[in-house]
């Protein structure tokens, strides 16, 4: 007994009170919140990396599309929903010229028309807001998803023969308040020339 | 000692505590492990789908012709470099004088030296796969062949112009084979084209059916998904997902500004 009397008086501490533990216990527990930040910090920008590749080629193929279209027709656009056809109706009603085309080029090969096939990836609905899961999406659509992208045009003229045009895409990755904030956006710049003599003059 | 240490009840509270704060660390951690694991999968699924559509977007941009198109596979002819004099064939007969058309009942040929660029998922359903690159199901590859693609006029379009091209498959030579991308779930094309008298985008199968209507094809709209399951039901799908239109420049070009560009390119009078 004597030899454990002489132990216990070397021990540096006399225990820990039930206040010490909790704080410990509240201290380990916050030191918890920075690595379930970093863990879904993750997340988000995987998401955000998809998003921003996916308003990259929204930018592109409009781009595209509006140099496809006659010069004159090239005007500004306020913020669409993308949703619907990939290639719109309207696209297709753009007639260049009134007839008298060039001749007939052929190319020897396998041709295979129309569209078919395919299984749908994602579904109607990703629970969220800004996706209107009533809104049918078939074959040839922009998927579900498109709906939380929107695309401006913005088209201004240029000296005599050119037009520069501004292709702005904003996507809402939470909800309606994204779309205040105008936090996440894409745009893509360039000019295009009227190559007609007339626009010479 | 002044203090008597802890009480049963403060222990079995403590332990209680550290109960409490375990499990939410061990699920945390879990929960962790899916989150990175489910952006590891995100991050492969972007990469490829990036990599197809990158190396496409270059291939139909920069497209003279798209050959042999299909839903499930796309072939283009893109330029490789400025047409070559040595390669022209042309009308050297002393006794058929119709220069520059007709060499003994033959077409003057002008060669354009391309690159075939072929891409295609690989399905054990499709018959009529030619790539090099095949095997795993939901392999997107893209195969490149140099050759040359011959331009000519036919007797029976309008004279001088060229409207037929055909390419000499035995002759191609690889140049590069890729697997893009992997566990692709979905990737499918429709090609439109422009129609030769209204200049207006129709579908290709409104511009025709037949062979001789490739040449008119301008557009391509790619619908590419990749997806990377679980075996748990339960857990979300890492999936990625791009539906968009590439178009050839050279067909833009022709359809806006016919009585240049593809005058210039087509007539053989120049």
């Amino acid at each position: 007994m004597k030899a454990h009397t002489k132990f216990s008086t070397f021990l540096p501490f006399k225990g820990i009170t039930m206040l010490e533990v909790v704080i410990v216990m509240g201290i380990l527990a916050l030191a918890i919140i920075p690595i379930y930040q970093n863990i879904f910090s993750t997340r988000i920008n995987v998401t955000r990396a998809r998003f921003s590749y996916i308003a990259l080629h929204l930018a592109r193929e409009k781009m595209e599309e509006l140099m496809s279209i006659p010069y004159d027709e090239l005007k500004s656009r306020a913020y669409e929903k993308v949703s619907g056809p990939v290639v719109s109706q309207e696209l297709l009603e753009i007639s260049p010229r009134g007839g008298g085309g060039k001749t007939n080029t052929t190319v020897g090969g396998v041709f295979g028309g129309g569209f078919s096939g395919g299984n749908r990836v994602v579904p109607g609905s990703a629970g969220l807001g800004v996706i209107d899961s009533s809104i049918s999406v078939g074959e040839g659509d922009y998927p579900a998803e498109y709906q939380r992208f929107e695309r401006r045009v913005e088209v201004k003229k240029k000296g005599k023969r050119f037009k520069h045009v501004r292709v702005t895409i904003r996507w809402f990755e939470k909800g309606a308040n994204d779309k205040t904030e105008n936090k996440y956006m894409y745009q893509m710049n360039t000019l295009i020339a009227n190559h007609h003599l007339s626009a010479y003059k | 000692m002044k203090k008597k240490g802890m009480t049963l009840v403060e222990i079995l509270m403590i332990s209680g505590l550290l109960v409490l704060i375990l499990s939410q660390v061990i699920s945390l951690g879990t929960e962790g492990q899916y989150i990175m694991d489910e952006s590891s999968k995100m991050i492969q699924l972007q990469n490829g789908i990036r990599a197809v559509l990158e190396n496409m977007v270059q291939d139909v941009n920069a497209a003279v012709a798209f050959v042999s198109p299909q839903n499930q596979q796309m072939t283009v002819a893109r330029y490789k470099g400025p047409v070559d004099d040595d390669l022209f064939a042309l009308n050297l007969s002393t006794s058929n004088i119709t220069f520059p058309y007709y060499l003994e009942g033959g077409a003057t040929v002008v060669k354009h030296p391309v690159l075939f660029v072929e891409y295609q998922v690989s399905n054990p359903d499709n018959t009529n796969q030619n790539s090099l690159v095949g095997g795993t199901e939901g392999r997107v590859s893209r195969v490149a062949k140099e050759g040359v693609l011959e331009a000519f006029d036919s007797p029976e379009g309008m004279p001088y112009f060229i409207d037929q091209y055909n390419v000499n498959l035995e002759a191609l030579t690889l140049v590069a084979k890729r697997v893009l991308a992997e566990k692709v779930s979905k990737f499918q094309m429709e090609y439109y084209g422009y129609n030769d008298q209204t200049g207006q985008l129709m579908s290709a199968g409104e511009v025709g059916t037949d062979a001789g209507s490739n040449a008119l094809i301008a557009m391509v709209h790619v619908h590419i998904a990749a997806e990377d399951p679980y075996e748990r039901e339960t857990r979300r799908t890492p999936t990625m997902e791009i539906a968009t239109k590439i178009w050839s420049y050279r067909h833009i070009m022709e359809n806006k500004y016919p009585e240049y560009f593809g005058h210039l390119d087509r007539d053989l009078r120049f």
